[in-house]
């Protein structure tokens, strides 16, 4: 089959009902959780792993990616009306977002940032449809020696890319390897580091480890300090911006969009990094640098662009190379093997409803993302409202449910805490 | 912040010293036809080095710092999410003798009344909500087997 007809085949599969719910779904509590801060798209799609289970493997894959790029749209909502990031892709949105905010122009900022987020986001999947599939059919060649050296540079570039010390980083790559030992060796079946724990014998699960690292943290993390709301109260006109607005958008639009998308193939990198890196080309390429941080409508164009060019390009190595480029996409892996599929280079060859049906679903996620952001926008501001104090227990039981659930194990229940 | 690194870095060296030794006692093997511990010697041998490397690091920084007092700011308010981990130890360990509903209810009172801070009609309120919705959702829904508790054999259930 060629292109167009996988296209087909796929936009075929994203279209039956209930891959259309089961994608609205994700997008929806992508845009929740965005919204929420203290529960990000890696707490939620572990959390969301052994519901799954119950659900056909094409649906469960659109949801869970549609969590995370969903998030990206929510996360900005926060950043601009409140100062806080949803989401840690959208922390430089708040440098200008808010400001926009305080000036009268939310409506605005909401707007660029969500038509920015679906034409970056609709633009990615076209490059992740014209790379990925021929990455895999590449990548069919591959042996050990090469999946190897793909890793060492994975680590590398991912000791390399992190934010503060590369020693801490180099430190906590090296725990990762030896919590991955653990369990039966492969060539000798002698157990490894099990403490005498049979459930260990098939390795440390990725739900509860995931869930511990991501999901409880998070909130232990909020609960060490206090969390405040200050919403800004404004009236939320003009969400499709003015023309002089647009104008100056543009640029920053598909700036963000190249920056995220090739950002988002990097080991390591992702919304977070993408953001950071078109925030700070956007400043060092403005005619006003210095006006950035007060309100400048590319500030918020440029990041929120960015982050959702690479919420959608992570999915390339994954789908084609059957490596995870960062933490959210080890838990989508996990996703798919859960359901017995190994993303990779077989995936289109064995699995062409799971790669196509998700990569045509992700347009018309993005199409809903669209509507569930600008004329719904009242409905997200509402949420933003509740309290802490009653959205921690929730995350807590529901990070403790969910990873008991996956082999119905007090002990994963355990380890995760 | 150099305090922490001291801390981290003695750990992180006792931590792979300890796996180094494990690793060995399970068989390095050869080469060519690698033991069990092989991988995790040598992963544990680099963690080692780094660890000393960042105790020296730290050492070094705290004793140029001298007496100064450290930030307040910096510190870390450990009491409240160490109650709360020994509140979801309590939590895991009592799952399946009260059962999924039971446990739970106490679980979302605990939190949202004493660490939430909310009145206790609110809490409880919350609470019920929570157990209704989620046995709706897990258990009739999806049927997921969730233990009902075995301290109903006590009442004769």
């Amino acid at each position: 089959m060629e292109l167009g007809q996988y296209m087909l085949y796929g936009l075929q599969v994203a279209f039956q009902p209930m891959n259309l719910f089961y994608c609205f779904i994700g997008v929806f509590t992508g845009t929740l959780i965005g919204v929420l801060p203290g529960l990000g798209p890696t707490g939620t799609m572990s959390l969301l792993l052994p519901i799954t289970f119950h659900i056909s493997p094409v649906g469960a894959i659109i949801m869970l990616a549609g969590i995370y790029y969903g998030a990206q749209y929510g996360g900005s909502i926060t950043a601009i009306l409140a100062n806080i990031p949803g989401e840690a892709s959208s922390v430089m949105t708040c440098l200008d977002g808010y400001q926009m905010a305080r000036q009268g122009k939310a409506g605005m900022a909401l707007g660029v940032s969500t038509i920015g987020s679906f034409i970056a986001g609709s633009l990615s999947i076209v490059g992740l449809m014209f790379l990925a599939y021929p990455l895999a059919k590449a990548a069919l060649k591959f042996g050990p020696p090469e999946y190897f050296s793909l890793m060492c540079v994975g680590l590398v570039i991912l000791t390399f890319l992190t934010q503060g010390s590369m020693l801490k980083s180099l430190i906590m790559a090296l725990l990762g390897l030896l919590i991955g030992l653990v369990g039966l060796d492969s060539f000798t079946a002698k157990p490894r580091f099990t403490m005498g724990f049979n459930e260990l014998m098939d390795g440390v699960g990725i739900v509860p480890l995931v869930m511990g690292l991501f999901g409880i943290s998070e909130v232990l993390l909020n609960l060490e300090g206090k969390i405040e709301r200050n919403i800004y109260k404004t009236e939320l006109t003009g969400l499709f911006a003015s023309l002089k607005g647009w104008i100056k958008a543009k640029w920053a639009i598909l700036r963000g969009t190249i920056i995220g998308f090739f950002a988002g193939i990097l080991p390591g990198g992702g919304a977070v990094l993408s953001s950071f890196v078109s925030y700070a080309l956007e400043k060092r390429f403005s005619r006003y640098p210095d006006k950035f941080g007060t309100g400048v409508i590319e500030g918020v164009a440029a990041p929120e662009s960015a982050n959702n060019a690479a919420a959608q390009s992570c999915l390339i190595p994954l789908l084609s190379l059957g490596i995870p480029p960062n933490v959210v996409m080890a838990v989508l892996y996990g996703g798919f093997l859960i359901h017995g599929i190994q993303p990779g280079p077989f995936l289109v060859k064995d699995h062409p409803d799971v790669f196509w049906g998700l990569v045509m679903s992700m347009y018309l996620g993005n199409v809903m993302l669209l509507v569930l952001n600008l004329p719904l926008i009242g409905i997200w501001v509402k949420i933003l409202k509740v309290p802490y104090s009653i959205l921690f227990p929730l995350i807590l039981f529901f990070c403790l449910i969910g990873v008991y659930t996956v082999n119905n194990s007090v002990f994963d229940k355990t380890f995760a805490r | 912040m150099e305090k922490r690194d001291l801390v981290s870095g003695i750990f992180l060296t006792l931590l792979s010293l300890s796996i180094c030794i494990t690793a060995y006692k399970l068989g390095l093997g050869t080469g060519s036809e690698p033991g069990a511990g092989f991988a995790a010697f040598g992963i544990a041998a680099i963690l080692c080095l780094l660890s000393v490397l960042m105790l020296i690091g730290a050492f070094i920084r705290v004793s140029q710092k001298g007496k100064k007092k450290e930030d307040n700011t910096q510190k870390i308010m450990w009491k409240k999410p160490l109650l709360i981990l020994v509140i979801l130890g309590a939590y895991g360990f009592l799952f399946n003798f009260l059962g999924f509903p039971l446990s739970t209810f106490f679980l979302m009172v605990f939190l949202v009344w004493v660490f939430g801070r909310r009145k206790l009609l609110a809490a409880l309120i919350v609470s019920l909500l929570t157990v209704a919705l989620s046995y709706t959702l897990f258990v009739i829904a999806l049927g997921l087997p969730l233990p009902m508790g075995s301290i109903w054999y006590f009442f004769g259930a």
